[in-house]
């Protein structure tokens, strides 16, 4: 697909963007360890994926059984962290001790 | 306008094998891509758990080299333009330009393996190993499976390249792209994880 074609912005300035993005997460990395850098640190990620999954995959062109299908994979993943939170918590973190 | 880009897309010689319209060969990709989702998500979910209920990994992620795995994004995200460059040459039937791409891909992807190599090297040398803790275990766990697909990646971008350049099985271009864009993919969340926020 062109850069001219396709429906979306050019790919030069989607990788100019991801670049952009890396600097800010390094930026961000290099002078905060806060719990706020960290997240925005992953909120960065998350959008970086995003943008490959939308604009270099063109996963926006795909028929909808294939975005439900990516969904499902990511529903599955936030049950997987939602279930697995407590007993992981239970054992190393800072519920360790109920019950002892 | 949207009708204009799903014709444009869907330009790339396909074979359409059942009544949905979408390719076979696509429909089997998606379907790996999205186990490969699922390999690494819930190896990702796990560390993520684990990390916010040991504080202390951040003395041990601090170990780890920034500046490489930042040069790895750079190489990886640049891969990832040349490949979508690659099945934008090969939609336009422009097949040298996009053997060309391929096998620059190809070549980051050494880069990277490369880059990969000295970091594994200087870690182990400083005492790091699969076996220290919990942190590296899954330090080399993570990248190492994710190596494996760089080189994964590699070899069916290289024999998909050398085959397009004689006209042969060009819509391949399109199904090695999205699977090197997922190994990208991966290791956008892998580099926060392992290198930031220690």
């Amino acid at each position: 697909m062109s850069e001219h074609s396709h429906s979306g912005p050019s790919y030069y300035l989607i990788f100019g963007i991801l670049l952009c993005a890396l600097i800010v997460s390094l930026t961000v990395g290099a002078y905060s360890s806060s719990i706020s850098a960290i997240a925005l640190i992953y909120i960065v990620a998350t959008m970086k994926a995003f943008l490959v999954l939308h604009y270099f995959i063109h996963l926006r062109l795909e028929p909808r059984w294939v975005k439900l299908t990516v969904a499902g994979t990511v529903a599955v993943l936030i049950i997987l962290f939602i279930g697995l939170a407590p007993d992981i918590s239970f054992v190393f973190g800072p519920w360790a001790t109920v019950g002892v | 306008m949207r009708e204009v880009a799903m014709a444009v897309h869907e330009s790339t010689t396909v074979q359409y094998a059942d009544d949905t319209g979408v390719p076979t060969g696509r429909v089997g990709l998606w379907w790996f891509l999205a186990s490969e989702i699922l390999i690494f998500g819930g190896l990702i979910v796990s560390y993520i758990l684990l990390r916010l209920n040991h504080p202390e990994w951040a003395v041990e992620a601090s170990h780890t080299i920034n500046a490489a795995g930042a040069l790895n994004t750079v190489v990886l995200l640049t891969s990832s333009l040349l490949i979508v460059l690659a099945h934008d040459a090969a939609s336009k039937q422009q097949l040298d330009r996009a053997a060309k791409l391929m096998n620059f891909t190809v070549l980051l992807g050494l880069v990277f393996l490369g880059v990969k190599a000295f970091e594994y090297t200087h870690e182990i040398q400083a005492g790091f190993t699969p076996v220290s803790s919990l942190f590296w275990s899954f330090y080399f766990l993570m990248t190492g499976l994710h190596g494996l697909h760089v080189i994964a990646g590699m070899i069916a971008i290289f024999v998909t390249a050398r085959h397009v350049k004689r006209g042969e099985n060009i819509h391949r271009v399109e199904y090695v792209g999205i699977y090197w864009h997922l190994v990208d993919i991966v290791w956008i969340f892998l580099f926060p994880l392992l290198y930031l926020g220690t």
